[in-house]
């Protein structure tokens, strides 16, 4: 077998393995931070739909509720429906590790699949050009929610 | 010096064939669907193959294996390795005149079928033209996959180890 076409298999191969973990890693660090920003939206969302339904069918009784439990109103704007510190936590933590390693895997398979003249890897190069542009989202998202 | 341009039609199977003329390797450029090279050659004979090659062909097959075994995290971004290791045994024979052009469009892959067929302005001798599957690579996959699993096995193991070391079981 030529050294040299097994030389170009193992680094398309290579490049194709970091491609994947990069890949990997910006989607579940991607959601992980959007949820950070999302969720205070959505359980605001939810608790206009909770006030809303109480609103249409609590009305009839809005008065007996009101003599047995005066605060119920203030109750309302309290209530987290998820914890979003322990997301935060976490990507304060590890966000600044795996935004480098995702940034140095996802460059590193571009310039393999770019260097490889024989095969056209159009998709794979998009993936991560995809995914190098999730790293700088999140790398904002942890900027601007978690300060850094 | 007589000059060949070889126009090659790949398939699915065949994305990125390996290209010898008198066992020199051929630099091959994409162009839409076909691959396009050129030879320059004195000789009045030269022999054109095609061949398809994977990395268990190697030597080094088990660690190389391994390697990307561990490099991918215990296989789980690792890429497939096409499980029937189909190969091809393509070579010609042509008798080059000034300007010659050979365009080879490759098969659907059958078990000892046919692989391509060719088509140019030279006499044109075919020596070989067959596909099969390879089984020395299929056994030293299972091989791997053996290993590979033995592995996940040590592993899972461990793991049970430290948790119930942790919360002092044994």
């Amino acid at each position: 077998m030529p050294q040299t076409e097994l030389r170009l298999m193992c680094r398309n191969r290579f490049a194709a393995i970091c491609s994947k973990i990069s890949l990997t890693v910006a989607i579940v660090f991607g959601v992980a931070a959007l949820l950070t920003v999302a969720l205070p939206v959505l359980s605001a969302f939810a608790l206009a739909l909770e006030v809303l339904f109480k609103a249409l069918t609590v009305v009839a009784t809005l008065g007996l509720i009101f003599l047995f439990y005066p605060e119920f109103m203030n109750s309302i704007g309290e209530k987290d429906i998820i914890d979003t510190q322990v997301i935060m936590e976490f990507l304060r933590k590890s966000a600044p590790y795996v935004l480098a390693v995702l940034g140095v895997l996802a460059i590193l398979s571009i310039v393999l699949f770019a260097c490889d003249k024989r095969q056209r890897h159009g998709g794979r190069l998009a993936c991560n050009i995809i995914s190098l542009a999730l790293g700088v989202i999140i790398g904002v998202i942890c900027f601007v929610r978690i300060g850094g | 010096m007589n000059k060949i341009g070889l126009k090659i039609a790949a398939n699915s199977f065949l994305k990125c064939p390996y290209v010898t003329a008198d066992s020199q390797p051929v630099k091959l450029r994409r162009n839409g669907q076909w691959y396009e090279g050129e030879v320059s050659s004195d000789a009045e004979t030269v022999f054109v193959s095609v061949q398809k090659h994977y990395e268990l062909e190697s030597k080094l097959w088990f660690l190389i294996g391994i390697g990307y075994f561990f490099i991918s995290l215990f296989g789980l971004f690792d890429c497939r390795w096409g499980g029937k290791f189909r190969c091809l045994n393509f070579t010609v024979q042509i008798k080059p005149i000034q300007d010659t052009h050979l365009e080879i469009k490759f098969l659907n892959f059958v078990q000892n079928g046919r692989a391509a067929q060719i088509v140019g302005n030279c006499a044109i001798d075919e020596i070989s033209n067959v596909y099969y599957c390879n089984k020395l690579l299929r056994r030293r996959r299972r091989i791997l996959a053996l290993v590979e699993t033995l592995i996940w096995f040590a592993l899972i193991a461990a793991v049970v180890c430290l948790v119930l070391h942790r919360f002092g079981i044994i």
